[in-house]
């Protein structure tokens, strides 16, 4: 039996969440770790036998203008491994480490509920399909596959009771996704495209809506100017942007009203590649948020990482 | 005891002399295309370390190569330097080598046996005047050291383009 405050403390908070937890782990989900884009994948090659690591730190804040005044923060440090399987295949495992806490105003004052933990871990393959290799210059096309397996915890509670389903470490379904990403890459200059689909099952009665992006990316090389001899440094500078498209969320098998939307980050960034590491950072601002009912808005992503050649 | 020392040495002399003569590819250099940036050298290097008789890699951005130095007394494996470039996931463009032999003639081609080796590379495209210096080769039985372009293996057997030669002392 929940008492008064905790029932407007629900009803304040549920309706926004299930966007923007759904847009993170969105941006999660292509983890890139090859010298690439910063928010999404690329086609570039992992050599044969050979890994790369991937530390990533995210910061995540939302929040709305309403009665509520309610205010999200997510932060997520995640380590994504990537193994060549041969020239064409390559392996990707990505876990993430998380920290949720959602703030809000309710009739008994501000509260805020809170959870950190392991999140959902995700594992794709892609094969390069397309390769047109010239001097200093290649294009690549490479689809890929995967599915997020639900290794966070899904039903954790607090002192209110049971964490709504946004809120949770995991989502408790097995989530298939796919998607394709085209690269060119010349000496001075990188262009990555990418279109990917998620397939969001349901579990404990919830299902996230489907998720659909394209992923658009620009790196030129600002130093240095001139290449010199052997194998210089480049220092990048990356404008990317990211459409994503969400279906309504299911909850009991009826569609959430305030749910789902249409967003359009625009995300100008910094990458440092030499031979063996790759440090990055970006910010991803929301241009355009078309969403469904009181969804909760992004203000922003920071994104923090570095790659490492084994 | 001076003699015996002074005989010692000629003999470590005589014995160290073969050895860096058997030093047959002793350099490559292999066009890598599709190589454009630092992340994804790391992997064309690595790949050609692994090329049997290989010492060092140096890979230039700027040229869209990577050279390979056979160590001391070794030969490179010519045959998996493209191979080690397609598992770092890039093309292999042209292959420049410099390779110690003896040239002889067979049915009007001229032939490199690559000594101390089963190798056998024939010599194309050659200008009048670098033929003539190789039949003289031929005659004399003398080793050389000749650098050129490796062109498509016709019947299992390389095919060289030599740029430049050089008479090498035994």
């Amino acid at each position: 039996m929940k008492s008064d405050w905790q029932a407007a403390w629900f009803s304040l908070v549920r309706p926004g969440l299930r966007t923007v937890f759904a847009l993170l782990l969105l941006t999660v989900m292509a983890a890139p770790a090859v010298a690439a884009p910063i928010t999404f994948n690329t086609a570039l090659p992992v050599a044969r036998g050979e890994g790369i690591l991937r530390g990533q730190f995210k910061y995540l804040s939302a929040s709305d203008a309403g009665s509520a005044n309610r205010e999200l923060a997510v932060s997520m440090v995640s380590l994504v491994g990537v193994y060549g399987l041969s020239e064409k295949w390559a392996l990707f495992g990505m876990i993430p480490y998380l920290n949720k806490e959602l703030e809000a105003d309710t009739p008994s004052g501000r509260r805020s509920r809170e959870v950190s933990g392991l999140g959902d871990a995700r594992f794709w393959a892609r094969y390069t399909l397309f390769q047109q290799d010239r001097p200093g210059q290649t294009l690549r096309i490479a689809p890929f596959v995967g599915i997020e397996m639900p290794i966070g915890e899904d039903n954790e509670n607090d002192f209110l009771g049971r964490l709504p389903q946004s809120l949770q470490l995991g989502s408790g379904s097995w989530d298939p996704l796919l998607g394709v990403v085209t690269t060119w890459q010349t000496l001075e200059r990188q262009i990555d495209a990418a279109f990917s689909y998620k397939l969001n099952t349901a579990a404990n009665g919830f299902k996230f809506g489907d998720l659909t992006r394209f992923d658009l990316s620009y790196q030129h090389r600002i130093w240095p100017r001139e290449l010199g001899a052997g194998v210089p440094s480049f220092v990048y500078a990356v404008l990317e942007s990211n459409l994503i498209w969400q279906d309504r969320n299911e909850v009991g098998g009826n569609n959430d009203p305030d749910s789902g939307g249409t967003t359009l980050f625009i995300a100008p960034g910094i990458q440092w590649v030499s031979k063996r590491t790759v440090l990055e950072s970006a910010l991803q601002l929301p241009l355009i948020q078309d969403l469904n009912g009181k969804a909760l808005e992004n203000d922003f992503i920071f994104t923090l990482s570095f790659r490492r050649n084994f | 005891m001076k003699w015996r020392r002074f005989n010692s040495l000629w003999i470590l002399l005589l014995l160290l002399l073969p050895v860096a003569a058997a030093a047959e590819v002793t350099q490559a250099v292999i066009a890598v295309d599709g190589m454009s940036c630092p992340f994804c050298a790391f992997g064309v290097e690595k790949k050609l370390k692994t090329v049997s008789g290989t010492d060092k890699v140096a890979v230039s951005m700027r040229e869209g190569t990577a050279t390979l130095v056979a160590e001391a007394g070794k030969s490179l494996d010519i045959g998996q330097i493209g191979r080690s470039v397609r598992a770092a996931g890039f093309t292999p463009g042209l292959l420049r080598i410099t390779v110690v032999g003896t040239v002889k003639e067979d049915n009007e081609n001229l032939l490199l046996d690559v000594r101390h080796s089963t190798l056998s590379i024939q010599l194309v495209r050659l200008s009048p005047q670098l033929k003539q210096q190789l039949l003289d080769l031929v005659k004399s039985g003398a080793a050389v050291s000749l650098s050129g372009t490796l062109s498509e293996a016709q019947a299992d057997r390389p095919r060289l383009r030599p740029e430049t030669v050089m008479e090498v002392r035994p």
